[in-house]
């Protein structure tokens, strides 16, 4: 294969524009309108958990107090999460089922209004 | 001349610190400069003209945006958006008000009241999704004395705000690719596709998760390398659970590494990915370190990643059609060699011509000169 002639960037750029092409000529397999603020929030917040990233404020004080509470916030998250964490669990199954229920109904209206997509894109949402 | 410098530095771990540590040794040979620090601000008093880099990270450009309040500058600006920044300054020390006020008098009463809504979590924070529409930048550059940019899209962001000021655009730097040491990734795996420097929403990381996951049922040996700092807030584990994919198996999460690490990594990868949304305006410092290493590079087709050249990166637009595009994308980079390496060619031919690091440092000069009242020559 690398023994062919190299392929020169209007080449490349060529070939790319192609697969664009192709791929816009589909209906896309996913996702709402582009980029819908609602569907961006959702697909961000649904895996909820405890494990928050440690926040520090600005400047000497606001980083010395977030390092200084770093750890005992940790040891606390530690003792808790037998207790909050299969409620978070939970919720995050209900959040992902009721994103694929999204797109399943969002794949079904397609097929209905004659430009659907097979199952496959209901596989990978 | 003699230039007060004013900027994160090496060992912070920010992405203009690296940026400085790269200029400022070119700088030095072409004039008289003066480093400031956050322990010694003062430092560059009696210099012709200052030269202060604006980016989002509250902790680590307080103390420049005080400077600049202080005495005027040109003002380097890494992004456009700099709300996080002014949200950092206001909020972070427990200061709503201020907040509200600021984007009050940049963008009017009606952009208050959405500031005050997301205060309130009835929308999301306005950094976060519509940063372009609310930079929040008129504020900052009051005292600047122009602004260097390094890119186009930047350029015309700042005049569609209304900014009256000189603006120059010099080019981001590129580094000079060394030897790439061992990335101590597993034997055997092809094709390696990976996001390096920074795990966040923003770099649509879920979106790359679910094209990564389609990519690994044609081609099973394939292995996606995450690394870079911010997992935590994503919850991968989730994610990865939801699509099938397991980590350590078909997903390296490698959190942040250190700078040598990072670029071996690159080097060892067969494609990299610098995917964005929304853009606040930046030139990514990682894509030019990718496209100078020769890989082929794809980036989300927005803000100064559309400048890239067609035949140099492969560029996915952030629509309803993305995840099928950056999935197609990564098939056929992963399966046609010569696709894959014509486009990495393409990608290092293109940062030698573009990012030259001598070019970029005698832009500045050039800038600074005029900014100090000169004709251009130190």
């Amino acid at each position: 294969m690398t023994s062919e002639r190299p392929l020169s960037d209007d080449e490349i750029a060529a070939i790319l524009a192609k697969l664009r092409e192709e791929v816009y000529g589909r209906p896309p397999s996913a996702g709402g309108s582009e980029p819908s603020v609602a569907r961006e929030e959702a697909e961000r917040m649904w895996p909820v958990s405890a494990d928050r990233p440690f926040l520090e404020g600005t400047g000497p004080r606001g980083r010395a107090r977030g390092l200084g509470l770093r750890f005992p916030k940790s040891v606390l998250r530690k003792l808790m999460r037998w207790y909050v964490e299969p409620a978070f669990a939970d919720q995050r199954r209900f959040n992902a089922a009721v994103l694929r229920l999204l797109d399943e109904l969002r794949a079904r209206e397609q097929a209905r209004d004659g430009t659907g997509r097979g199952a496959e894109a209901d596989r990978d949402s | 001349m003699k230039v007060g410098y004013y900027s994160p530095l090496p060992p912070e771990p920010s992405g203009i610190a690296d940026y400085s540590a790269l200029l400022l040794p070119e700088l030095e040979r072409r004039v008289d400069v003066a480093v400031a620090s956050r322990l010694r601000p003062r430092s560059s008093n009696g210099v012709d003209v200052r030269l202060y880099h604006l980016g989002n990270d509250p902790g680590g450009h307080a103390w420049i945006v005080e400077e600049l309040r202080r005495s005027s500058g040109v003002v380097v600006l890494h992004e456009v958006a700099l709300h996080e920044l002014v949200a950092g300054l206001t909020l972070g020390r427990g200061q709503p008000g201020p907040y509200l006020d600021a984007v009050e008098r940049e963008d009017g009463p009606e952009a208050r009241l959405l500031a005050q809504a997301s205060l309130e979590g009835l929308v999301p924070p306005l950094w976060e999704v519509r940063p372009l529409e609310f930079p929040l930048v008129g504020g900052l550059l009051e005292n600047a004395l122009g602004v260097i940019v390094h890119s186009r899209f930047a350029e015309r962001q700042l005049a569609e705000r209304g900014y009256g000021g000189k603006v120059w655009r010099i080019p981001f730097p590129a580094g000079t690719p060394g030897e790439a040491g061992d990335p101590g990734l597993p034997e055997g795996r092809a094709p390696i596709v990976a996001s390096l420097g920074g795990l966040t929403y923003h770099k649509r990381i879920p979106q790359l998760l679910a094209a990564f996951a389609r990519l690994r049922r044609s081609l099973p040996d394939a292995l996606l390398v995450l690394a870079g700092s911010g997992g935590e807030s994503l919850q991968l584990d989730a994610r990865l659970e939801r699509l099938g994919l397991v980590r350590d198996r078909d997903v390296l999460v490698l959190g942040r590494v250190p700078g040598e690490r990072f670029l071996s990594l690159m080097a060892r990868s067969d494609i990299c990915l610098s995917l964005r949304w929304p853009t606040l305006g930046e030139t990514s410092a990682s894509v030019i370190d990718a496209l100078g290493l020769g890989r082929a590079v794809v980036v989300s087709d927005l803000g100064w990643y559309s400048e890239l050249p067609d035949g140099v990166v492969a560029k996915v637009p952030v629509d309803d059609h993305e995840g099928d595009l950056l999935a197609a994308t990564l098939e056929l980079l992963a399966e046609n060699g010569r696709v894959r390496e014509g486009l990495g060619r393409a990608a290092a031919d293109y940062t030698r011509r573009e990012h030259d690091l001598g070019r970029t440092a005698d832009a500045y000069v050039q800038a600074l000169v005029e900014a100090a009242g000169g004709n251009g020559s130190a």
